[in-house]
């Protein structure tokens, strides 16, 4: 997605956001926050976005994502940046220790690489089921595959990612 | 969730046959795991962070449902509108009305006049319910007959006369004969200790203890108060969780009275079964919640002065100002 795409629908998706935050937080100014968050968020993943899916399906996501990283931030009383740009999916990071922060980079590293060996349509689909949280039926009638065949395609996506990290997590 | 529902939903999930709630499920099974298999760890990088996610605000919107009810609307708006838009009307058609007085005193009058209409038919048909099919049966009514008949009456009455005493009982065990109470309250009770009590659970529930009670005045042993300090965490809530229990009670319960800010709660209710005078105040103060409950006999004077003092302990003001408030 480009950043004109982005800006076109920055609006709605920042209603859309705002919405999953207002029923989270109490607070208008907390949920206006992590709407805000959000928007950051998509932001810095933009360049993965396919402007063909659905980014409002995403959004909604990380608003959700955001708001649990908000609240975990207010329970521990710690202060600290919630993004890490150095992942390629937006995240609610919640390990705010160097440790867990490498050991965050280190699984996103190794969930690349197998995610890699996956043709462009599987990783397609994948993707759909993993980030956009889309369900079968819905990704059958975004893609027009039918439904039989998205699960089969997803089932096997799955196996070879599974197989390539197990492989990777002995080493 | 036990391992081999793990398992079988894992194995759902390599078939691409889980919904999305069931991957929150999973992430969500395998987050608590201590030690993950390489499988189930893999399986879990899949997830992803966004399904774990999205599955922790869930749990925590369920969470805060089963903890705080919510007052679910009871009527649509529209007829909230249209309700208040006749009260509106009527308030207005009382207001305005020009011979106000006349017509009340008219209306009283009429609905007296009724009301001596309705007894006078029913003593003038008491008897003719009571009259026998034919005539004969009714000049042949002996005097033994009229005699059972009255005692039925008398037994009827006794019966009646019993039943509203064990009523008076189930109202009131200690209300003797002698008495003169005055029932005030015409609406069902909602009794205002109860807000003491969930206080008292809230703050156990929250590992606060109560606060010793303290007052450099001399204390009017009438007057019960306790003192709480809560953290003033948006889990505890306290202020919208006072809000949300004082708009239980009905606006209408006697001495009622809501004031509240950001800053500061204020409460009060009279009780007028136990003849007692309630006071609720809640104030942010320095990233704490300082909660003040008295309550006193209807009419005694409740001095703030004890308030304020824990109020100026918190604020580190107490060298400072020592003047009391009242309340």
């Amino acid at each position: 997605m480009t950043r004109s795409e982005f800006e076109t629908i920055a609006v709605k998706l920042h209603q859309k956001a705002l919405k999953v935050c207002l029923d989270f937080w109490s607070s208008k100014d907390d949920a206006e926050d992590a709407a805000q968050e959000t928007m950051i968020q998509l932001w810095r993943y933009l360049e993965h976005i396919d402007a063909e899916r659905s980014v409002e399906a995403l959004a909604v996501r990380v608003a959700k994502n955001c708001c649990v990283s908000m609240y975990r931030k207010q329970q521990h009383r710690e202060v600290g940046p919630i993004l890490d740009s150095t992942k390629d999916y937006p995240t609610n990071t919640h390990d705010s220790d160097p440790q867990g922060q490498l050991e965050a980079q280190d699984t996103q590293r190794m969930l690349n690489e197998a995610l890699d060996l996956l043709k462009p349509r599987e990783r397609q689909l994948f993707d759909m089921r993993a980030v956009m949280g889309l369900s079968i039926d819905e990704i059958a009638s975004q893609t027009g595959i039918p439904k039989l065949s998205v699960t089969a395609m997803v089932s096997a996506a799955r196996k070879k990612v599974f197989t390539e990290l197990r492989r990777r997590i002995k080493q | 969730m036990t391992n081999k529902d793990i398992q079988q939903l894992v194995d759902k999930y390599f078939a691409g046959e889980t919904t999305p709630a069931e991957e929150q499920q999973l992430a969500l099974a395998l987050k608590e795991c201590e030690d993950l298999s390489d499988e189930w760890q893999a399986v879990s990088m899949m997830l992803g962070e966004l399904t774990l996610g999205e599955a922790e605000y869930n749990e925590i919107l369920a969470n805060r449902e089963k903890q705080a009810p919510v007052i679910k609307r009871m009527y649509p708006r529209w007829m909230a509108a249209a309700a208040s838009l006749l009260i509106i009307i009527c308030v207005g058609a009382v207001l305005l009305w020009p011979n106000n007085e006349q017509l009340s005193s008219d209306a009283v009058a009429k609905t007296e006049k009724q009301a001596c209409k309705t007894t006078e038919g029913r003593i003038e048909n008491a008897p003719s319910l009571k009259m026998p099919d034919s005539p004969s049966e009714g000049i042949g009514q002996t005097a033994d007959s009229r005699r059972t008949n009255d005692e039925k009456k008398e037994e009827s009455e006794k019966i009646i006369v019993n039943t509203a005493a064990d009523e008076a009982d189930e109202i009131d065990p200690y209300l003797h004969y002698a008495s003169h109470e005055e029932k005030i309250d015409t609406m069902p009770y909602q009794d205002p200790a109860r807000v003491n009590e969930y206080i008292a659970k809230l703050a156990e529930a929250n590992n606060v203890k109560e606060g010793a009670l303290k007052c450099s005045l001399p204390c009017d042993s009438n007057v019960v108060s306790a003192v709480y300090v809560f953290p003033d965490k948006d889990e505890i809530n306290l202020f919208g969780r006072l809000l949300q229990l004082a708009c239980w009670y009905k606006s209408e319960t006697p001495g009622y009275r809501l004031t509240f800010s950001n800053q500061q709660f204020f409460f009060e209710l009279k009780d007028m079964r136990r003849q007692l005078h309630y006071h609720w105040i809640a104030e942010r103060i320095n990233g704490k919640v300082l909660f003040y409950a008295t309550h006193a006999p209807l009419g005694t004077n409740v001095s703030s002065a004890c308030y304020q003092e824990y109020c100026n302990e918190l604020m580190h003001i107490n060298s400072i100002n020592k003047k009391s408030r009242k309340i």
